[in-house]
């Protein structure tokens, strides 16, 4: 999984640095009312022409964050470091960072090239318009140098003022949503040759963004935010594969992840999770030191949709179910299941030839080595350690899972 | 319930002509999906019928009754809008039963009750009732205006964008939600969108607007496996199907594609498509497979970038001048390396490059005995 990160990273840029966050925090003093803390205290560090994805739901603290590293608030205590000097106090335009918003904030007036030289010239920067010229070309501009922005398409325009940032060579590079208002087709060209470019430019990258899949599809690592705290941070492959705890398994992933309220069980049929008085799924013996302390415990058991199989429902091992929806979606199809006692429904994605038809009987079997354990109580994650791993695609239950036998 | 037809349907305003000799058959019954782009003229159609838009040319039919010239509450018609319409000073309850409360539905206070007991457990609102629209979320007050619509007696439903508000997961919950209403989904309804998933989780059947024109109407089968043309093939699937740009060459083992600069070249075998100056080559990202595979005719090119998809990943790959899609399960790939992958035959597409029509790829007559062995 590291290698992964590793291996997708870009080769730094010479004046590329790392960035560190050290306990930082963000209270907003209102007049007549308490104090709103919207970044709790956080620590991170990004590597040098590393990109890293902040993600998380509004108002979780990610825009803030993303504020205080471009100089725009200050912080109310702790530090930030670039290349291990602390920028705190600095005024924006002394501390090396560029920013590419969300809403390009682009000069109407000012065709592309003076746009992007716009900030070398206020600075009396020598070859101001060569640079400009050389950025372009890199980011496909150059045909584009001697329009307005009134005449560019909102993916052009992305990369104008993406151009905009980068043409002053900083040491870190802040993208602020930068695909949020791209159509489909568009978010697809733009994130790709974003992604590209960040990789050969190696850029120290923190790219802030609410859209999961995006920060999947960009980053090197991702940090997870939720109500001003980091959740989890991870390569993409380590958050979606073992998410930290409840909010990341349920915010990261589409189709989203089933999580089902359960009770641990322990006894002579082994470890499970009841769903209900008849519904108790079999968790793999290797769990047994995990959840030690949690036998009685409410729980929550996670599974992607992805990792469960249908069968038929008096099939052994399968959980019997009713169908409520299903919707055939040509590369894959999508059932919705309702199991009796059980108050959550359950999404399977399935075959793309496969066909349901609603209150047919079916059963579900759950990926043993797939499945994902949460305390109710905390939403922290159960982990334990899986002997070996199985394939997915043909993986058999370890027992019977209908609790009646 | 009634069938609802239009003929010749056409709507101008001022020089702009918004729809432009529209024909449609929806079925009694039929749950049937307008797709488009916004501009395309989808809720226009959906005004031409309620009623609220008169037209410039054509006619409507509800239940085999002409109703181009009848007032909107003549027409049986319930249309949920996209921005909800509801009344800010009363309940939910209340913005719910308001329709059923018209002397003209005659419905009884007992059936009006069992009525929005259903609609609003379905749509999961029913918690909701007492309050006032403006203590809800965007997403529930969709809901609100689905379920007044809903619980209507209407011979037609016409529904404009309803799950356009809400977030992709909420979006996807409730998509579930409507593909479970057994009312709806046996009502005769006009379903507006723009999401192509919507389109295929939900219609019956489907048309394919734009510009104000009709471009394909059919099966989710026949929107995927048989587009019409260009147009059509690129309004379904994400990523966007893979388009290449080429021509068909006789080569000594039948037909063959070849791009511009000769570096992608497929072969077709023994198929009866006309030389053509120009062709597109589609293929779909999710139908592509990395390295080599038995039937399938292998492409080397050069990893332009991976992105992780969750569970999958999207690799970017340059064969020439081409910069191929495709999804793949996890594997260890780098940028910058080459890679094989390979295109199942009878999963492409050829599109006329002229009129961006698509090109029948049947067997060449006289190989035909040959080739169908049991």
């Amino acid at each position: 999984m590291f290698d992964r990160s590793r291996r997708s990273r870009a080769t730094p840029q010479p004046m590329a640095r790392d960035l560190r966050l050290v306990d930082l925090q963000k209270r907003f003093l209102q007049r007549g009312k308490a104090p709103v803390t919207a970044v709790g205290g956080i620590d991170l560090a990004v590597a040098e022409g590393e990109l890293l994805g902040l993600l998380g739901p509004s108002g979780c603290g990610k825009s803030t964050t993303l504020r205080m590293i471009a100089g725009l608030e200050e912080p109310t205590a702790g530090d930030i470091r670039i290349g291990g000097a602390s920028i705190v106090g600095r005024s924006p335009h002394l501390r090396d960072v560029a920013v590419a918003f969300e809403n390009y904030a682009l000069y109407p007036p000012l065709t592309v090239e003076e746009n992007i030289a716009f900030g070398l010239k206020a600075r009396k920067e020598r070859d101001a318009t060569v640079r400009a010229r050389e950025v372009a070309e890199r980011l496909g501009l150059t045909a584009l140098l001697d329009r307005k922005p009134g005449a560019l398409s909102s993916g052009q325009k992305q990369r104008v003022s993406l151009a905009r940032a980068i043409v002053r060579k900083p040491s870190v590079l802040l993208l602020d949503e930068p695909l949020s208002h791209l159509d489909a087709a568009e978010r697809d060209q733009t994130r790709r040759e974003l992604k590209r470019l960040q990789r050969e430019t190696g850029y120290t990258t923190v790219l802030v963004t609410h859209d999961q899949q995006e920060a999947l599809s960009l980053a090197d690592r991702v940090a997870v935010m939720n109500a001003g705290e980091l959740m989890q941070v991870g390569t993409p492959d380590e958050v979606y594969d073992a998410p930290a705890n409840r909010f990341v398994a349920d915010f990261v992933g589409e189709p989203r992840m089933n999580l089902l309220d359960g009770r641990l069980v322990l006894d002579r049929d082994g470890i499970g999770v009841a769903l209900a008085d008849r519904v108790r799924l079999a968790l793999s013996p290797e769990t047994r030191d995990a959840t030690a302390d949690l036998n009685g415990r409410a729980v929550v058991i996670g599974i992607r949709p992805q990792d469960i199989r249908l069968g038929r429902p008096d099939e052994s091992g399968m959980i019997a179910a009713s169908v409520f929806a299903f919707e055939p979606l040509q590369e894959v199809g999508r059932l919705t299941a309702t199991v009796s006692g059980v108050e959550t429904r359950i999404v399977v994605e399935t075959h793309h030839d496969h066909r349901s038809t609603r209150d047919e009987a079916i059963g579900l079997a759950f990926d043993p080595s797939r499945m994902h354990l949460f305390d109710a109580e905390t939403g922290e994650r159960v982990a334990w350690q899986p002997e070996s791993t199985i394939p997915t695609d043909r993986f058999q239950p370890l027992s019977p899972v209908t609790g009646s036998s | 319930m009634a069938s609802l037809t239009l003929h010749g349907v056409r709507k101008e305003y001022g020089q702009v002509v918004a729809l432009d000799s529209l024909d449609l058959d929806v079925r009694d019954g039929e749950f049937f999906v307008l797709l488009g782009p916004s501009g395309a003229g989808k809720t226009t159609t959906l005004k031409c019928v309620a009623g609220l838009e008169g037209l410039s040319a054509g006619r409507v039919e509800i239940g085999g009754r002409d109703v181009t010239d009848a007032e909107p509450n003549s027409r049986h018609v319930a249309m949920a809008f996209e921005n909800y319409a509801l009344y800010p000073q009363y309940t939910v309850y209340d913005n719910i039963a308001f329709p059923l409360r018209s002397p003209r539905y005659r419905v009884s206070a007992q059936e009006a009750t069992s009525r929005i007991d259903r609609v609003t457990t379905t749509l999961g609102i029913n918690q909701l009732l007492e309050r006032a629209p403006r203590e809800l979320s965007g997403g529930q007050r969709q809901r609100v205006a689905l379920a007044r619509v809903l619980v209507r007696p209407a011979d037609v439903l016409l529904l404009d964008e309803p799950l356009s508000h809400l977030d992709a997961k909420l979006r996807a919950a409730m998509r579930t939600e409507l593909k479970s209403l057994g009312d709806l989904q046996h009502t005769t309804s006009l379903y507006v969108t723009h999401d192509y998933l919507e389109a295929l989780a939900l219609g019956d059947r489907i048309a394919v607007l734009r510009e104000g024109k009709l471009v394909q109407v059919g099966t989710r089968e026949e929107m995927w496996h048989q587009p019409v043309d260009l147009f059509v093939a690129q309004a379904f699937g994400q990523p966007r199907i893979n388009l290449v740009l080429g021509e068909i060459v006789r080569t000594d083992r039948g037909q063959a594609f070849r791009d511009q600069d000769g570096a992608f070249v497929i072969p077709l075998g023994d198929v009866d498509v006309p030389a053509q100056r120009s062709v597109w080559l589609g293929l779909r990202p999710r139908d592509l497979v990395l390295g080599e595979s038995t039937g399938m005719h292998p492409l080397q090119g050069r990893v332009y970038v991976v992105e992780s998809l969750g569970r999958q990943l999207e690799v970017t790959v340059d064969v020439g001048a081409q910069r191929i899609s495709l999804v793949v399960p996890r594997t260890e790939i780098e940028p910058d390396t080459m890679v094989t992958f390979s295109v199942p035959p009878h999963r492409l597409l050829l599109f006329d490059a002229a009129s961006e029509r698509r090109l029948e790829m049947a067997p060449a007559v006289g190989h035909q005995a040959g080739a169908s062995h049991v």
